[in-house]
Formats: C-alpha cells, structure tokens, sequence
C-alpha cells in the first residue's frame, strides 16, 4: 500500500507527538553535590536548600527561555568516593554544571572529574586557596580561606589581644581545614602570634572531644581556634566551656550555623566567627529571601543556604546570558560580577571570588557582627 | 475543490468506519476509567497510610513511654542510686530510644543514659549545657510534653526527634532514633517507585521507605495536598510532582505526634493496570486499524483499478484514440458510469467536431497565441492562409513575425493592455509571405485555462478588400461627383416611388434647367420642381424605369425647350433609383432641321445631276435608235410612195426597236426592276458553263483561274442574269490587265454571313444575315483610285472609250435585284477584287411563270383592260380581242371600279400598277373589296420580284411583264383562268 494512504494518521500522530512536545519542553538540568548526611549534613542541607528555592524560584517565573530548571541532586555524604560517583552520575545525565561541594575535601576529589568533562563546577562554599588562581572549571561565590582565616588572625591578634592559639582542626576535610589553618597561622604569626598547640581530630561518630579538648586547653593559650562542622565545633566548645569557663575560642566560617549555637549552648556565647553572612542585614533582598527560605523549609537561614542561593543565582544568570556555542565558564568570566542576596560580588578570570569578610560574635545565641 | 484518490478516498472511508467506534470507545473509556481507577489507588493509597500511620504510632509510642519511666525512676529513686546506669540497659533493649538526658532548669544535662556505643559519648555530653535547645525551651515554657523537630544526632549521627517532658523542676529528654521508620517503611515499601513518607508538623521528612530523603532532610511542606494535611488535619489526595515524576499521593494525619503518612507512587506505576488495558485496547484498535487499511486497501485498490481502466480508456478517448471496447465491469454504477462516459465522450466528439468545423470553417484567421512566447498554439487555415503560409510555416511564426515592420514594436503595448483589461482591438499591416501587405483587424483577448498557461486568442479580420472598395467607393463617389459637376448636360440621380420622385443628385447646370442651384434641387420632389401636369408625367415615368427595370429615351419640352431625356435604373437592393441625362437639343434639331434642309437641296442637285446625266445618256442612244427608226421609217414610206418594197426599211426600224428594249431592260437591270426569271441553280455549274467564251473574251495574255468550292450550295437567281454579272466582271477584269500580262481568279465558296459581313455602301436596306454563295473575281490589272472607286457603278459612267458605261451599273442592279451583296476592294497598281454574295436558295412566294407555248390558244369572255398609256390600251385591246375576247377599257384606278361595279361579267381585270387618281395598287385591294374573288393580271415595266414585294398582302392572280407581247400575254391570262 502507498504511503499515502497512511499519510493522515501518520501525520496526526506526529502532531500529535509534537503537541505534546511543545507542551512540555526539556528542562534544563542543573546537579548538586554536597554533604547531605552525617555530621557536616546542615552544610549541604542549607546549600541545597538555597540552590532549591532559587531554581523554584526561576521555575515559578517560567524557567528560562521557557524551560524549567530541573535540580538533580546528589549526596557525597562527605566522602570522597561517593562524591566522584556522584559527580559521575550528574555528568552522564548532562546537567549544564554542578553547584557544589560544601567542602573542600569534596570538591579537591572531582575537579580532575569536571575538568575532563569541561564542566563547571559552581562551590558556594569551598574556600581552599589550594583551588586559587587555577584556571581550570571550579568556580566560587566564595573568598578563599585565606579572607576568612587572615581576617580573623588580625582581629583576634589586634582586636582581642591574642598572642597564643591553640587550634583543633577537622582532618576530615583537610583540604579547608589545613588552608585555613595554615593561612590563620601565617597572619597570626606575622603579627607576632604563636601557634602553641594544633591539634587534629577525625569527625565521626565514635569521635569523644573531652580528652582532646582537655590536652587542648591545658596550653593554656589566649585563644581556642576551632576549624570544624557545626556539631563538631560545638560539642568542642561545650567542652572548652566545662574545662575553662571564659576561654576565648575562635572559629572558622564552617561552624557558623543555627545549629551550632543550638548545640554550643552557653558555650557559644562570645565565640567569634569570621564569615559572610550577615544575620544584621535588613536589606530588601535579604529579608525576602529569608522570607521564603523560612516558608520553603520551615528553618532558619544559615551561610551555607545564602551561599547555595548565590551560587544558583550565577548559575541560572550565566545559561540566561550564555550566547550561542559559548560555554558556561566563560559567560560567568565574561560576566564576572554578579549580584548576591547581600552583596555584589565579583568572580576573576581564574574563577574566583572576591567577597567581603565580616567578623561577627555570638551573643544571647545570636550572631552580632563586630565590624 | 481539492481532490483525493479514489483508492484514498475508500480508505479513508473505512478507516474512519474502523476508527469511529475505537474513537467512541477510548473516549468513553478515558471518561469512565480513569475516576474508577484513581478511586482505587486512593483507597489503597489510604489504607495503606492507615496502616503505617498505625505501625508508626505505635513505635512512637515506646520512646514517650520510656522517658516517662525514666522521669518515675528519676522521681522515686534518690539522687546517685546509679538508676541511670540502669536505664542504659533499659535503652539497649528499646529499638526507638537512643538516649534519655536529665537536665536541670539551666539547661545543664545532669545525667545521660545512652544506648550501646553512645555511651562513649557521656564525657562530652555530661554537663553540655542545651539551654539553646529549642525543645528544652519550649518545655520551658509549656510544660506538657512535646516531640522536637527532628535533627541529627550528636551522639549516632542519625537523624532523631526527641520527645521531652518536664517533672518536677527538671527535664527529661529522649532522643527516638528514627532510622527505624525508615528501615520498617522500607520493608513494607510495595515496590521502590512508591514513596512513604512520615512527614512532621514542618513539611520535614521523618521517616521514607528509600532512606535518602530523610538522611537528605528533605522538606516536602512545598506539595499542596501536605500543606493541605498539616492545615486540616485530614485525609487529602492530589496529584504532584516530586523528583522529576508524577505522582498520586494520600497524606495522613498519623495521632498524637501530629505528623503525616504520605503515600504516593508514580502515575505511571499507578495507572500502569489501565495502562497496560489501555496499550492492549489500543493495540486491538491498531490491529483493527492495520486490518481495516488492509482490507480497505485491496478492496479500494480492486475498485480504483476498474476505476483507473475507465479512466485510461476515457484518457484515450480523449486523446483521440477511438479504437477498443470500452471496459466492462460486474458493477453496475461502474457500467452506467463508462455508459454515461460513453455518451459523454460521443456528445464532446461531436461538440469538438463542430469546435473544430467551426474553427476552421471561420473566413476569419483564428490564433492561439501561448501568452509568453507568442508562438501560434492552434490556429485555424484562414490564419495561414491569409498570410499566404502553409501550416508548418506558421506553425514557426510568432506574433511579431507577421507584422509589418514598425508595428510589431506595438506589440508590447497590446500585451499591457491585455494584461489590464484583457482584451484589445486594433489595426495593423501583416506582410504575407510573398510581401504583400495586408489589413487586419486584430481582436487579442486573454485566455485564462484552468489546465493550461494563459492564451491569447486572436481573430484576424482581412479588411484589405473592405478598405480597398472602400477607396474604390470613395473614388468612385469622387468621380460620380466630379463628372455630375462638370457634365455638360443637366444630370441627375433620382429615388423613386410609384407616387413620388425625389432628386438626391444633381449636376451643377441644372440651374439653366430649373433655375435653380444643385443644392436648391436636391431633396425635392417634381412637383417642387415643376408644373403639376409635367410633374406627374415625369414621376410616371420615372417608376416606369424603376418598376419595369429598363431604359426610357424621351423627348420632353419644358419652358419651351426641347430635352431628350434618357433614364435608366440603378440596379439597387430596393430597386428605387435611377440616374439620367436631360439633354437640351433644341439647338440641335434646328441645326438638324437646317442641315435635312441643305441635303435634301444638295440631293435634289445631285438628282437633277444624275437625271441629267442619265437623261444625257438615254437621249443619245434614244436619238439614235431613233435616227435609225425615223430615218427607215422615212425611207420605208418614199419606197412605199415608190412602190418599192419597204421591208429592208421595216427590219432596220425592228432592230432599232430591239435595241430600245435592250437599252431599257439593261436600264431597268440597273434599277433592279429589270425582267426576272428566278431558278435554282449551282453557280459552279453556270461558271463551268461559261469557262469557254469567258476564255475567248479575256484575251490571251490574261490567265483565268478557277477556285470552285465543291459541294456548293444551290442559289436561286435568274441564270442568265448571272452570266452577265460574270461576263462584265470578267471582261472588265480583262480590260483593267489590258495588254499587259495578268491573272484574273475567280473563287466560289459558302459561307455564314452576319451584319459585318454583309455590310455594304451601294446596297440598300439590310440583307438578312443567313446563308451566302460568294463569288470574287480579282484580277492584277491596275487597280482603281477611290474617284473611279466611288463612281464605278454610276450610270453611264465609264473609263472606256467605247461603253455605254451601263455594264457595273446593270451589275449593281441584278445583284440588288437578287437580295445579295457585292463588295469591290481595290487600289491604284494592286488590282481589283470583286465580291459578290447571294443568298443561298429558299423558296419564294410569287409562283414561278412558266411559259407554254400555245400559239393558237383562244379564250373568251369581258376583260378590262386599266393602263394610263393610250397606246398600250390600244395595242392591248387588238391582242385581246386577237385571243378573242371584248374588252373594255379606262386610263385610271377609279374608272376601273366604276365600270367593274357596272359590268358585272368581267372575267379579269388587267391592271397597270402605276397611274393617275389611283394607282394599280389601290386598285387592287378596292376590287377584292368588291369582290374577293376577282382575278387580276398585273402587268408593269417592273420586275416580278419587286411587284412580289410590293403586293405582298394583296396578291395578283399573274403578272405580265411589260413590254409583252401576244404570247406572253396569252400565257399569263391562261396561268389566271388556269
């Protein structure tokens, strides 16, 4: 029989099939990688919340070029092998890139991955200066350690009068932890500060803080520095609060969650943080997003969902204005600023951020910035 | 109206007979089955729900019943009994609780029991101050227990809610290890596409049945039938999508901890039992589908193929092709279909017939032009053959070919026009093959054909001919004009009705006529014009022209003007015009009148001339005869005085008699009135005869030809007449050689004579065309100058010393007497040629006179005998009363009646013709009055022949030529009486 006989349900069919395809087009996907379980969980929680309401956001706005935005995400659970598999199966389902790690651990385990695939790899909240002026596929919404852990080193050093540290720090993510570390060191002493005891532990769940800590205070030193999670860092400080009452302790910008001030108890109070965040901030844009962030996930805001959603934002922005056969990396490149929820940042050729550092102070379980 | 295959079409037809009822079918199926099904998945959705929420419930409430024990022991045990360490035990027994932690009103954990390998973890957490603790503080505000949010565990790591009380100043916190929800959700899990969840008062994910969502602390208060749950407390399902899927899900409030069970499984899962129906109803209705095409196939297929060899046979038809049978078939609207296109085809064989008859029967050149190219696409013989083509040669041609050059730059303006107004109409020259230039009207009009590129039909319309008469008729109306205006005799053109004339034309000078300008005259009537009376006769006789179609000539007098008038007809359609001359000859017939008048004066001189001459001629030979008889005469009476015998005398006046009678009868020859005695005779056998004493008279140096046609018609002449017309033509042909040495010819031939022929000077009146014997005699001699030419047969008149100058003039008059014609053709030193032509032989009316010699014949009886003569009446009483008869006699007409009414036994009437008071004619026809029988002898010095002709309505009983003598006389009375 001639084709043509068959013409007219060959052609409803296919009108039919191309009705339906007009309908639904096919989203774009975006990956995330982060720690969503374990000790480090309320990291990757925050970031894929952040990235969550920003791409619902986007969607509820028509998507772009009226595609949605499909997140697909993925959990490392903070473990190196896990979050290569997870990169791996983000990579096979062609997303545009991937928003993550949380750590720097995590994101020193796939960049070879993402450099292979020529994928971006968008952290918002990697600070390892290990990553620093390479000019390869990771990019962040974030500064490096060495903002954070210098900013605090001179504050701690001229502010608070600290001429010894004894630091504990998180070998788990060593890759942060080590930079950070090293950077608050480097300024610290260069101010004329004296590391006196370092101290490493591995985080998990059979790890006990008291004997530590015990060996910890017992140098005696000006000021306790702690390069850990959340959890970690306040089950630390409840215990530099049982052994010495009033020892000053510094943290990282890692712990600088709800969670930690939640755990930490009295013991958080007066511990400063140097960080991004700025819990004082009354700008439009902030309580906005911190209105939806709490009608979305019923929790409040901590850094790493600010950053989750940052980093979202240059995401979607970067495919908004990605010209024809442009790559992502060098529409964000040539994009460069970007505006976040509370400052304008800006990304430089080697894919990193400059970002201002704040240090802020807990007091009456609050976050209060101290410049 | 688009148009589909007929193959097509039936398959359509019966796909949709096939599709219609799967249509109906899906359709009442997707309405009926997909609430039936939903129904279903819900109920088992809910009671599934119901049977976690009930599991759930139930494990949940171990945890809130150990930390109550724990806060009895707390209550009943002394401070440092070591009970807590007991209830380490107690935990390690309990699968929900974790830890319990005693803290006192600051927030300060005074003790912990822990389960398993947390209580490695007592160190840190002894004296860990959770003051921060959201579920401490709304204890401390509320007293009445409370389950936390759910959070991570510092101790296991797993993901906890904690369910606190306060008693007596302090409180009691139990951490309930959620993981196993989880672990148990999972074990009842129907299949991993499905979703469990235990969602608490926030949205958070407590407990699923992959695990993922809850170590991911998912949120899911976004999913409206959640919000819906948690707002209402009830049971709610809806539709969502979760994970990149659609799903259906039921959300239940599970009691006493105000969490949710969320149910949910894919649609695709869900719906797969109607999906699965679904696909096999559809591919039933595929199948039927794919059968229903078959078959429509091959059975439109078997009825397009009869189709298509009808159509291919009526394709052929109309193309020509007339030969084979048209295809039959076992269907009967397929026959009535071929029978009516049979007829069809029949009807538009005939129509292209009469198309193509008509096409190029048209005297017009039709062309159809293919509007690009102009080359002809159909035209018909007129088209080529007005341009003097032939097929193929103006199959070759465009449109611009045949034009002249320097119109067929008009061509493109013809082509915008047509493309505008889709027709155009002009003029133009076309050159024929051989150069001829030719008129043409072109009509081009636009052709738009539904099968076909535009034509453009073209109808050439040859007005040369046209354009030419219509030249010939402006000539010709130029020329009429010209002539009528400078015609010299009033002219006219008139339209004319049995009652009316009326002048359309008219010359110039009809001012001298009528007194008035053409312009003046034309338009009006005759009785416009002239008198009523002239009037009348005029417009008479003007429909007598027009009506009867012939030419009038008449002589009309107006204003005391004499006009012949000469009209004739113009032959026209209508039949009522008619042109004409007046032409005034007034001047004319008194010029006429005046010149009649000085002829007749001249001919009375040349009468008195001729008389003269003849009168010369008669007395001189007259005196002689005289001389001679008066001499004798004289001589006679002195012998008789003597006694001496007077008969020498007496026989020389006899012969002078003689010779008078000679001198008069060649005298009445002359006149042609001379004594004639007609026979029929052949001229051949009279020149035979008269070869021998012609030869002797021509002497010897002249040499007598003889050209005799033979057979030749007999003519009917008086013999001897004839001999003497050959006589005196040959000797005068003999005297006109003289000495010299010569040829005289004579030729006899029959020939057919019309007018021209006959057509002669010396003869009087017109001989009739007919039948002639001719008879030339020419000779070489010296010929004769026109003054001799002129007066060759005048009395008299001779060249020749010795003539009386009567022989040519007694020629002249036998030939006349014998109705024939003589002609002389002759030139100084060329000889003379005479002809002569005499009818050919017909019977004659006058009966012939045949003497019989009876000398002693007598008669008797009364005769009157009429002559004016004395001396005949004298010498005629003694002859008669010699034949013994009495006579009486008179001298004229009215005395013969008078006596003949008297004397009733007159036998017969001898009758002179020409007398006094009435002549013998007259005479005649009163006696036949008196009596119709009467006999009648006319005797005169004329010939039979004349008196035949001159008495042709009142013949005499005999004739008797005078002068006559006893016999003759005797003769004719004896042919009267019979």
């Amino acid at each position: 029989m001639k084709a043509a006989a068959f013409l007219p349900l060959i052609v409803g069919m296919v009108s039919l099939f191309l009705l339906s395809s007009c309908e639904r087009k096919e989203p774009i996907k975006i990956g995330f990688v982060g720690g969503l379980s374990g000790r480090v969980a309320d990291l990757g929680i925050g970031g894929r919340n952040g990235v969550q309401l920003a791409v619902d956001q986007s969607n509820a706005a028509g998507g772009i070029g009226g595609r949605l935005i499909e997140l697909v995400v993925k959990d490392d659970q903070q473990n190196p092998a896990t979050a290569k598999q997870a990169v791996n199966d983000l990579l096979s389902q062609k997303v545009e890139l991937i928003i993550g790690p949380m750590t720097s651990a995590m994101a020193m385990a796939v960049i070879p991955q993402m450099n292979k695939a020529r994928t971006v790899l968008l952290s918002p909240t990697v600070t390892t200066t290990e990553l620093f002026g390479i000019d390869d596929f990771f990019v962040r919404v974030t500064a490096t350690t060495r903002e954070y852990a210098a900013k605090s080193a001179r504050y701690q050093f001229q502010q608070r009068g600290a001429r010894t540290v004894a630091a504990i720090y998180d070998r788990s993510n060593l890759a942060y932890t080590e930079s950070w570390l090293n950077d608050f060191r480097a300024t610290f002493e260069g101010l004329g500060g004296k590391m006196v005891d370092i101290r490493p532990f591995d985080s998990g769940r059979d790890m006990v803080f008291f004997p530590l800590v015990k060996e910890l205070v017992a140098a005696d030193a000006d000021l306790v520095l702690i390069i850990a999670n959340a959890v970690d860092a306040a089950l630390i400080c409840q215990q530099v609060n049982k052994l010495t009452p009033g020892q000053k302790i510094a943290m990282s910008e890692w712990a600088s969650t709800e969670r930690f001030i939640e755990l930490a108890g009295k013991a958080s109070e007066d511990v400063v943080i140097s960080q991004f965040l700025d819990k004082t901030n009354r700008s439009q844009a902030f309580l906005e997003f911190q209105a939806a962030y709490q009608e979305r996930f019923r929790q409040p805001i901590g850094f790493a969902a600010l950053a989750g959603y940052d980093a979202a934002q240059v995401a979607l922005a970067a495919i908004n204005a990605r010209a024809d056969g442009e790559s992502l990396k060098n529409t964000i490149l040539r994009k460069s600023r970007f505006q976040g929820v509370q400052q304008e940042f800006k990304i430089d050729r080697f894919g990193d951020a400059e970002r201002k550092v704040i240090i802020s102070v807990i007091r009456n379980y609050h976050f209060v910035n101290l410049e | 109206m688009a148009s589909h295959s007929l193959r097509r079409v039936l398959a359509g037809y019966l796909l949709v007979a096939i599709l219609l009822p799967s249509i109906v079918l899906l359709v009442f199926g997707g309405i009926w089955i997909p609430p039936q099904v939903r129904a279903d998945i819900e109920q088992r959705q809910a009671e599934l729900a119901r049977v976690v929420s009930q599991q759930v419930n139930s494990y949940l409430q171990e945890g809130p019943s150990i930390v109550q024990l724990a806060a009895a022991m707390h209550r009943d045990f002394a401070a440092g009994s070591g009970h807590w360490r007991q209830l380490d035990y107690l935990l390690d027994t309990t699968k929900s609780i974790n830890s319990i932690y005693l803290i006192g009103a600051d927030g300060t954990v005074i003790d912990v029991a822990l389960k398993g390998e947390g209580k490695n973890h007592r160190q840190d957490l002894a004296g860990l101050d959770l003051s921060a603790n959201p579920l401490f503080r709304e204890l401390a505000q509320d007293a009445r227990p409370h389950w936390s949010k759910t959070f991570l565990s510092i101790v296991h790591g797993g993901l906890v809610s904690a369910y606190g009380l306060r008693s007596a100043g302090v409180t009691f916190i139990g951490e309930v290890d959620l993981n196993f929800l989880t672990r148990f959700l999972r074990q009842i899990s129907q299949s991993d596409n499905s979703l469990i969840f235990v969602v608490d008062h926030y949205g958070q994910i407590v407990a699923d049945n992959n695990g993922v969502y809850t170590a991911q602390q998912h949120n899911v208060a976004n999913l409206p039938l959640v919000i819906s749950s948690i707002a209402d407390e009830d049971q709610v399902t809806g539709l969502f999508r979760f994970a990149g899927k659609d799903m259906i899900g039921t959300v239940l409030p599970i009691a006493g901890v105000d969490w949710h069970i969320l149910v949910a499984r894919p649609t695709a899962v869900a719906y797969h039992t109607i999906w699965n129906l679904g696909k096999i109803v559809l591919s039933g209705v595929v199948a039927a589908l794919a059968a229903g095409l078959l078959a429509s196939f091959l059975l439109s297929r078997k009825l397009a193929l009869r189709f298509a060899a009808l159509t291919d046979h009526a394709r052929k038809v109309a193309k020509g092709d007339q030969g084979g049978e048209w295809p039959g078939s076992s269907i009967d609207e397929i026959n009535r279909l071929s029978e009516s296109l049979q007829e069809m085809a029949r009807r538009i064989q005939d129509s292209e017939l009469l198309y193509r008859t008509l096409f190029e029967q048209l005297p017009d050149g039709v062309i159809l032009f293919e509007q690009d190219s102009l080359k002809p696409f159909q035209f018909n013989a007129a088209a080529c053959g007005q341009l003097g083509y032939s097929r193929a040669e103006f199959a070759e041609l465009s449109m611009p070919d045949v034009f002249l050059a320097g119109f067929a730059t008009d061509i493109e303006r013809y082509r915008a026009i047509l493309r505008s107004e889709g027709m155009v109409r002009f003029e133009v020259v076309h050159q024929t093959k051989g150069g001829e230039r030719r008129h043409i009207f072109v009509s081009l009009q636009r052709i738009e054909l539904q099968a076909q590129q535009p034509l453009i039909l073209a109808i050439h319309h040859d007005v040369t001919d046209l354009k030419m008469a219509e030249t010939e008729r402006k000539n010709t109306h130029l020329l009429l004009d010209t002539f009528m205006k400078y015609s010299p005799v009033y002219t006219f053109i008139k339209e004319v009705t049995q009652t009316e004339s009326r002048v359309l034309r008219t010359s110039d000078n009809c001012k001298e006529v009528f007194g008035l300008s053409s312009a003046e005259v034309v338009g009006k009537t005759m009785p416009e014009l002239l008198p009523a009376e002239v009037a009348a006769k005029v417009t008479a006789d003007d429909w007598l022209v027009v009506s009867e179609n012939r030419v009038l000539e008449l002589e009309e007098e107006y204003q005391g003007r004499t006009y012949t008038s000469i009209k004739f007809p113009i032959p026209q359609e209508s039949g009522t015009l008619l042109a004409g001359y007046n032409i005034d000859i007034t001047d004319r017939i008194e010029a006429e009148k005046n010149r009649l008048q000085l002829e007749k004066q001249l001919l009375h001189a040349q009468k008195l001339e001729s008389l003269g001459v003849l009168a010369g001629g008669i007395a001189h030979d007259f005196n002689n005869i005289l001389m001679a008889i008066t001499g004798n005469t004289e001589m006679a009476l002195r012998r008789i005085q003597k006694n001496a015998s007077p008969i020498d005398h007496l026989e020389r006046i006899k012969q002078a008699a003689d010779r008078a009678a000679a001198l008069i009868r060649q005298m009445l020859d002359y006149t042609g009135k001379g004594q004639f005695q007609a026979e029929t005779l052949d001229l051949n056998h009279l020149l035979e005869d008269s070869l021998n004493i012609l030869e002797v008279s021509i002497g010897k140096k002249a040499e007598l030809r003889v050209d005799l046609q033979r057979p030749l018609p007999l003519i009917y002449a008086d013999a001897a007449q004839i001999r003497q017309i050959i006589m005196n033509l040959v000797i005068n042909a003999a005297e006109a050689i003289g000495d010299a040495e010569g040829v005289i010819s004579m030729t006899t031939a029959s020939l057919y004579c019309d007018k021209a022929e006959l057509a002669s000077d010396l003869i009087d009146g017109e001989p009739q065309t007919g039948d002639y014997v001719s008879l030339e005699v020419a000779d070489s001699g010296c010929g004769m100058d026109a003054l001799t030419r002129s007066k060759l047969f005048d009395p008299f008149f001779s060249t020749k010393f010795t003539g009386r100058g009567l022989g040519l003039a007694a020629v002249l008059g036998i030939i006349r007497s014998h109705r024939g014609v003589i002609k002389v053709t002759s030139a100084p030193g060329e000889g003379t040629l005479f002809r002569i032509l005499l009818p050919v032989a017909e019977k004659l009316p006058l009966r012939q006179s045949r003497p019989a010699r009876q000398a002693d014949w007598q008669g008797r009886g009364k005769v009157l005998l009429v002559d004016d003569e004395e001396a005949i009446r004298d010498i005629g009483t003694e002859m008669l009363k010699a034949l013994g008869f009495s006579v009486l006699t008179c001298n004229d007409g009215k005395e013969a009646l008078q006596i003949y009414r008297r004397e009733e036994d007159i036998d017969f009437v001898i009758l002179d013709l020409t007398m006094p008071k009435m002549g013998g004619e007259q005479c005649l026809q009163e006696l036949k009055k008196i009596n119709a029988d009467v006999k009648v002898i006319i005797s005169s010095g004329y010939n039979e022949l004349a008196i035949a002709r001159k008495l042709a309505d009142h013949p005499a009983g005999a004739f008797l030529q005078k002068p006559y003598l006893l016999e003759a006389l005797s003769e004719s009375i004896r042919n009267l009486l019979g």
